[in-house]
Parts: structure tokens; C-alpha cells; sequence
């Protein structure tokens, strides 16, 4: 499913909106070049989970985690940055395994081409891409059940 | 007085002794192991090297750091307990609780960012309240209020990007070295002196909101669009300086107004930086010049040694939670990769 977002709040609303989807735990893959919009979409999903804070690039630190107030399951969220990593972290791998394990927290993942191999299997992977004009990007999701809900 | 300090919040091993008496704070070691050398091919710290590198480094820079002085000399021990990296804080955390344990002195759990702001009293042990502190760096970008010594309040912080990740990230998009930050100043500094005739304008972000945060995402976004669209027509080594220029500039700009404005807010008698981005000469020189119109501040450079995270920085923060007895039990005191101010 592709979606064509024009601005910035477009993509923080997909984000706000696919967050009342989730009714599990899950891990969401963000593929996309610098700029494409990915924390942005994080940014959305943490206003969709009632996440007060402010949801910061977890660039520097790699991972950042946030408390998930009055959801059912959802306890805690979990973003990952992959982008100055390697594959040999072992430390670090197996520190975001045991998030990615976690019956109460969601997962979202930037840069996770090299965490392909540690993903689950119902993984939401989402891929963002620069338009050719300013503001726009193309957004899009391959995931049955998430699609479904969102062509409602 | 003596007190050690130690630290290994992300890629520095570092521990420290400083002695501290009526006539002000010396530094008597401060040593740093870094591992940039190993990094810079990855463009970032690596987690699991790092960790390895502090296990690897923390008893021959501790044993260097208390050459000169006795073990039994030592009056309390400072530990930098969070912000950054779980698996590198660990290390000096675990170390310092042995030490505290077995020399039967104070641990005193220090917050990294106390550090940046407390290394600026060494040089004046004495700074006026209140200060407004600017602390800029990889993982960091907020605007602090502090009105009397450990009482601090976060007045404005990045809402997306750091400063230093996005002289990073732009640096990458310029294809130049990293750090992004020092190898765009001095791409700069570099062709000074040169005229391009290619005028570009980048924006300032939140430059004009009535607050003290920052957002430097959309800057990053702005010289992508910037490189994609003027690559049609230049070659990447034309632009490379012209772009750097005015994205530094840019940053720039945004830092110094909102630290002004709050000092003048606050009614600030001291404004102080902290932290990697406050290296930089460009931003140190602005901020100094413009403060010349505000004769009640009092502006206070920041020390070059004392950018880069080192354990005296470290140190001078646990003399003063040692002043207000803020002990902590070993038992007690554990990392924490997200402690905020
Ligand atoms: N349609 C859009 N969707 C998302 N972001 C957009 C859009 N248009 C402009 N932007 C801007 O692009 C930047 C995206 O940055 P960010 O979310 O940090 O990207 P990434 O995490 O992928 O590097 C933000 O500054 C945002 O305001
Ligand atoms: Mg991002």
C-alpha cells in the first residue's frame, strides 16, 4: 500500500494513526534515506500511544525507550537507530533482542537493513522515499493486516 | 582535598584527580584514553568496541591518574552514572562501586551533563548565579538554568536532532570526514577567504519561536534538497565549502540568539556552553561578541580540554555534591542510559 504524503504533519499523522492499530507486541522495520521521514513517523506514533515526552533521533545513544501510559498491552516503546552501526555489535544486538522479545513493547527500527536476520517474522516494514518536490514523500507499507485496517 | 573522577559515558576512558582547597580546583591528572581513531572508519561510536575498548583501558588510565598521589588520599569518588551508552557506563560505574567499597570512601553518581556545566568552574571557582549553560553536543542540545549550585532546570532542548548529529549527518551528505562538526569549521576556515559567486540561504530553524527548543532535522533536510538540486548544475567539491559556510553559520545563529534570550529572561549573570559543539570557534567567538551588548553577563569561554569528555569534568561536579553531602550507597547506584537532568 503506497500513500503520498505532502508534509510533514501528514506523516506524523500516519504514524499517530496506525499506532491505534497496534494491539500487540511488534516490530516495525523503517527503511529510507536521511530526511525521508522515518523519526518524524515515530513522532506519530508516540503522539498515537499517549507518549507525553519528546521522542528525540536516538541517533547518538542507538536505542531510546519511552513508557507507554493506559494501553492494554503496550508498555514500553523501544526506537532503535541502526544508522551508525555495524553487524558485528554483538552487545547490542542482543540488548535489542530482548526488547524485540518483550510481550509489552513495541519495536520501531531506523536503518534496520543490518538487524534483517534478528527481525521476526510478522515484522511491519514500511519503506520511505524522497518525491521529487519538497515536502513530498512516498510512503510505503507491505503488511496485510496493518493495510487493511488503513483502506477502511 | 583529593577526589578521583572517572567516566565512560560513550567513546572516552577517562579518570581524573583533582584537589580542591579554599584557593580554587586543580586538576592533578585528568587521563583520557579515546577511541576515535577506531570509530572514525565507522563514522560512530560502536557499542560493543567501546565497551571492550573502557574494559580494556579503565585500570591503566585509573593507575596513570593516581600515580602521583596515595590511595588513602582520595576523599570521595565521582562517577558519571548516565546519559549514554549502557554497555560504556557500566564499566565506570561497576569500577567506581569496587573503589568505594574497598577504600570505605563517598560515591558520589554524577549525570554527565552536570559535568559539562561544573567543568566550567575550574578555571573560576566562583561564577555568578544564576547561569544559563548551553550544553551542545553529539547526543545533546538544551538550554539549562541554574540559580544555585545542583539545581538545574531545562529551559529549551532539541525537539528532533542534536546539533552535533546534524554537523554530522550533513557532513556525511557533504561526503566529508568525521566528526562532522570539526571537519566543516575547518573546511571553512580553509576558504575563508575565497568568493563564491553562488549565493544559497538556508533556514534557521525555530529561530523566531517564543521558546528555548531547537529542531535541527529540517536543516539537514533543507541541504539535502539544497546538494540534490544544485548538483544538476556544480560539482559536489564547488559547493562542498559554500554549503558548509552557511549551514555552520545557520546552527550557529539559532544557538546563540535563544542562549542570549534567556539570559537576558533569567536575568543571567554568567552564560556558559558545554559539551563537543562548544569546541567550536565560530560559535565561542559569536557568542562572546554579542554578548558585549549585555554588560550585566558575564561570558565565560569554555575551555578547550574540557570539551571533549574527560573525568575532571567529572570530578569538579562531585565536589560539589560532596559540599552538600549527596552521598550515594554503592548497593544502590546502577547505569542508567536515559538519566536526564
Ligand atoms: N512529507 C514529509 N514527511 C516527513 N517529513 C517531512 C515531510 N516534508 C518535510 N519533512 C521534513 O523532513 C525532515 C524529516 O526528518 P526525519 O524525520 O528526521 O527523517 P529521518 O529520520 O528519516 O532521517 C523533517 O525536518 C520534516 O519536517
Ligand atoms: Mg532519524
Amino acid at each position: 500500500m503506497k500513500f503520498l504524503l505532502n508534509s510533514h504533519n501528514a506523516t506524523f499523522n500516519l504514524g499517530k494513526k496506525i499506532a491505534k492499530y497496534l494491539t500487540e507486541s511488534t516490530v516495525i522495520a523503517l527503511q529510507g534515506d536521511l530526511g525521508s521521514g522515518k523519526t518524524t513517523f515515530v513522532q506519530g506514533l508516540a503522539a498515537g500511544l499517549k507518549i507525553s515526552q519528546n521522542v528525540l533521533s536516538p541517533t547518538f545513544l542507538f536505542l531510546k525507550t519511552y513508557s507507554i501510559p493506559k494501553h492494554k498491552i503496550l508498555k514500553t516503546l523501544c526506537h532503535v537507530d541502526y544508522y551508525r552501526a555495524d553487524k558485528n555489535m554483538s552487545t547490542l544486538t542482543n540488548y535489542i533482542q530482548e526488547y524485540i522479545n518483550d510481550k509489552n513493547t513495541l519495536t520501531v527500527i531506523e536503518w534496520p537493513e543490518q538487524l534483517k536476520t534478528y527481525l521476526p517474522k510478522g515484522t511491519i516494514w514500511i519503506q520511505f522515499l524522497h518525491g521529487t518536490f519538497k515536502n513530498k514523500r512516498v510512503v510505503s507499507i507491505v503488511n496485510k493486516k496493518i493495510c487493511a485496517k488503513l483502506s477502511i | 582535598m583529593f577526589i578521583l573522577g572517572i567516566e565512560s559515558s560513550c567513546d572516552e576512558t577517562s579518570a581524573s584527580i583533582i584537589q580542591c582547597d579554599n584557593s580554587g580546583l586543580k586538576i592533578v591528572s585528568n587521563i583520557v584514553a579515546s577511541q576515535i581513531k577506531i570509530h572514525q572508519p565507522n563514522q560512530g561510536v560502536i557499542p560493543e568496541l567501546a565497551a571492550r575498548e573502557h574494559v580494556k583501558n579503565i585500570l591503566p588510565v585509573l593507575k596513570k591518574a593516581i600515580k602521583s598521589i596515595r590511595l588513602s588520599d582520595i576523599e570521595a569518588i565521582a562517577v558519571t552514572r548516565g546519559p549514554g551508552l549502557f554497555g560504556s557506563l557500566l564499566i565506570g560505574v561497576e569500577t567506581a562501586k569496587i573503589l568505594a567499597y574497598t577504600l570505605q570512601k563517598p560515591l558520589l553518581a554524577i549525570n554527565h551533563l552536570e559535568g559539562h556545566i561544573y567543568a566550567n568552574f575550574l578555571d573560576h571557582n566562583q561564577l555568578q548565579f544564576p547561569i544559563i549553560c548551553l550544553i551542545v553536543s553529539g547526543g545533546h542540545t538544551q538550554i539549562v538554568l541554574i540559580k544555585k549550585h545542583l539545581h538545574y532546570k531545562i529551559l529549551g532542548e532539541t525537539l528532533d536532532d542534536a546539533a552535533g548529529e546534524a554537523f554530522d549527518k550533513v557532513g556525511r551528505i557533504l561526503g566529508l570526514p568525521y566528526p562532522g562538526g570539526p571537519a566543516i569549521e575547518s573546511l571553512v576556515n580553509k576558504t575563508s577567504n575565497v568568493k563564491y559567486n553562488l549565493k544559497i540561504k538556508l533556514p534557521r530553524p525555530m529561530l523566531h519561536s517564543k521558546d528555548y527548543n531547537f529542531s535541527f532535522s529540517g536543516l539537514k533536510t533543507a541541504v539535502l534538497y539544497l546538494v540534490r538540486d544544485l548538483e544538476k548544475k556544480y560539482a559536489l567539491k564547488f559547493l562542498r565549502p559554500v554549503i558548509a559556510r552557511e549551514f555552520q553559520d545557520a546552527v550557529i545563529e539559532v544557538l546563540v540568539k535563544k542562549t542570549i534570550q534567556a539570559s537576558q529572561e533569567y536575568k543571567a549573570k554568567t552564560v556558559c556552553m558545554g559539551g563537543g559543539v562548544s569546541a567550536s570557534t565560530k560559535l565561542n567567538q559569536q557568542l562572546r561578541e554579542q554578548l558585549k551588548n549585555y554588560p550585566s553577563v558575564t561570558y565565560i569561554s569554555p575551555i578547550k580540554s574540557m570539551s571533549t569528555d574527560n573525568a575532571a569534568m567529572i570530578a569538579v561536579a562531585g565536589y560539589f555534591h560532596y559540599l552538600d553531602k549527596r552521598f550515594v550507597d554503592w548497593k544502590e547506584i546502577f547505569a542508567d542510559a536515559n538519566l536526564s537532568l
